[in-house]
């Protein structure tokens, strides 16, 4: 599903934050990015979106070479990558479902196709009865459960997360991660950012670490830290 | 079906941001109503002083033994001249008709003879040509002398030269004015909302689907804008100048450029301006 082959990033002048980094990410599987504040994570996933392009080496996505991509096909592959942040990235001036259809819009579907789907999807995340709030009326988890809805919304193969639950207290944690979970049982690939020690020790899925733009550790059903 | 998507997003996005969408409408007002004011005021003052140029007269007086030749001669090269819009030959006894129309007659019944010569009078296509066409007729046989208005012309040519001059660097600095001002104003607005460019992207909108609604608001604010600013010249036209400059004498030939025609600039230059304001402000959040 995402092959990265000796990834390095620099952002002017010299700041790396990768170094040939490399790792290969299965289809179906949900995989954790652990590290310091300014390891790198944040730099993979925007990599994964191509909101950067990598200094040198190869990002692979479903089959497609992103260095060689080109800018006018970008929104294409970011219908199939949904994306997930800590900030929730909401359009305030439009409610939980007129957000969750524009992730629709955008791709041309059909006004019978987004009235199906929203309702679905928002119901899928618990947030039927919020159908029509606006994010500022809706909880921090709220939000985040609608930012989801709207990830998944296109069913993508592949969905990355950067910090999902940073803004969120434990027990809404719980419940973000649990949605996420099932998401991932659909089979869809997970890849998430996060700095929740608590919940990667909890899931017990696969780790991959990164120490000052370089891969540190890549386990199977790892914890935050080495044990 | 995409058109419609793209009017409606547009449609929502001015509701959703009503203050700013305030702000772009006003300022393309302010700018397109000064900007027809100008054209307007400018066109007419060009007119009046192109007006008053045409009024400029050559007059070329023969001597009294000039030849019927040498009168002929001036004749010939006055009918080849492209310059010359129009021209009449005054005999002395016509002179002496005139005269009689405008001296009071005790001054004319004094008079033992005819002083008055024969002569042309000239009237140029352009009020500048009076110049050198003076100066060309001035050394032929026969001419007596020739007047070309003297300092008062060359002042009225000098004049319109200058207002002329104004009217361009004025209209062309309230050009550039309205241009900054708006691109500025939608800069902002734009800037403001950056933040929601940038997840539109991100959930995979291309460009154009971005754009679209921006450039069609930005259109939808710069018609609105520029409308209104037309319709207070429409009232300014029609109401206020009438009674502020009731005693100016109008004349045919002194006419502002047509106000359906001025009214097309400003409503063009307003839509040109917003839509591609938007446009080309938005493309530097596009970048994501």
């Amino acid at each position: 599903m995402i092959v990265f082959e000796s990834v390095t990033k620099i952002y002017e002048p010299d700041v790396v934050a990768l170094h040939q980094v490399s790792f290969v990410i299965e289809k179906g599987e949900f995989v954790f990015c652990v590290g310091a504040s300014g390891s790198g994570k944040s730099t993979v996933i925007r990599l994964l979106l191509k909101e950067l392009e990598p200094t040198h080496g190869r990002i692979v996505v479903g089959g497609r070479d992103l260095t060689r991509l080109k800018r006018s096909k970008v929104p294409f592959l970011r219908r199939n990558v949904g994306c997930v942040f800590q900030d929730f990235k909401l359009l305030p001036n439009r409610t939980a479902s007129e957000n969750v259809a524009y992730a629709l819009k955008v791709q041309g579907e059909s006004r019978a196709t987004i009235r199906r789907k929203v309702p679905e999807v928002l119901g899928l995340v618990g947030l039927s009865h919020r159908m029509s709030s606006y994010p500022d009326e809706l909880s921090g988890g709220e939000q985040q459960r609608v930012s989801i809805a709207r990830a998944f919304v296109n069913h993508p193969p592949l969905l990355v997360c950067d910090e999902p639950t940073g803004n969120l207290d434990p027990d809404t944690s719980v419940g973000i991660m649990q949605l996420l979970y099932r998401i991932n049982r659909s089979g869809t690939t997970i890849l998430m950012a996060t700095h929740d020690r608590e919940m990667v020790d909890k899931m017990r899925k696969r780790v991959i670490a990164l120490d000052e733009g370089r891969l540190s550790r890549d386990e199977r059903r790892g914890g935050y830290t080495t044990e | 079906m995409r058109l419609r998507l793209i009017a409606s997003e547009a449609v929502r996005s001015i509701g959703a941001s009503m203050s700013t969408t305030v702000a772009s409408t006003v300022t393309v007002l302010i700018g397109m109503f000064v900007l027809g004011l100008t054209i307007a005021l400018g066109t007419w003052v060009l007119a009046y002083s192109n007006h008053v140029k045409k009024e400029l007269v050559v007059k070329v007086y023969f001597l009294d033994s000039a030849k019927p030749q040498q009168i002929n001669r001036v004749g010939n090269l006055l009918h080849s001249d492209p310059r010359v819009k129009s021209y009449a030959f005054v005999t002395k006894q016509d002179a002496l008709r005139i005269a009689r129309k405008t001296i009071p007659a005790d001054q004319i019944s004094i008079l033992a003879y005819n002083p008055f010569p024969n002569s042309y009078t000239i009237s140029p296509k352009k009020g500048e040509d009076i110049i050198p066409l003076a100066k060309e007729l001035a050394p032929l046989p026969g001419v007596e002398k020739v007047q070309n208005g003297g300092p008062t012309s060359k002042k009225i040519l000098r004049y319109g030269k200058v207002l002329s001059l104004i009217f361009l660097i004025a209209v062309i600095v309230l050009l550039i004015c309205a241009t900054l001002l708006i691109a500025n104003t939608i800069r902002l607005s734009i800037f403001a909302r950056r933040r929601e460019i940038e997840v539109m992207k991100l959930v995979g909108a291309t460009n154009w689907f971005v754009r679209g609604p921006f450039m069609l608001e930005g259109l939808i604010c710069g018609l609105v804008g520029s409308l209104i600013a037309v319709v207070l010249l429409l009232i300014g036209k029609d109401v206020a100048l009438p009674s502020i400059l009731h005693h100016v004498k109008s004349s045919k030939d002194a006419r502002a450029l047509a106000f359906e025609l001025n009214a097309l600039i400003i409503i063009g230059t307003g839509i040109a301006l917003g839509a591609a304001g938007s446009g080309l402000t938005v493309r530097r959040f596009l970048r994501i």
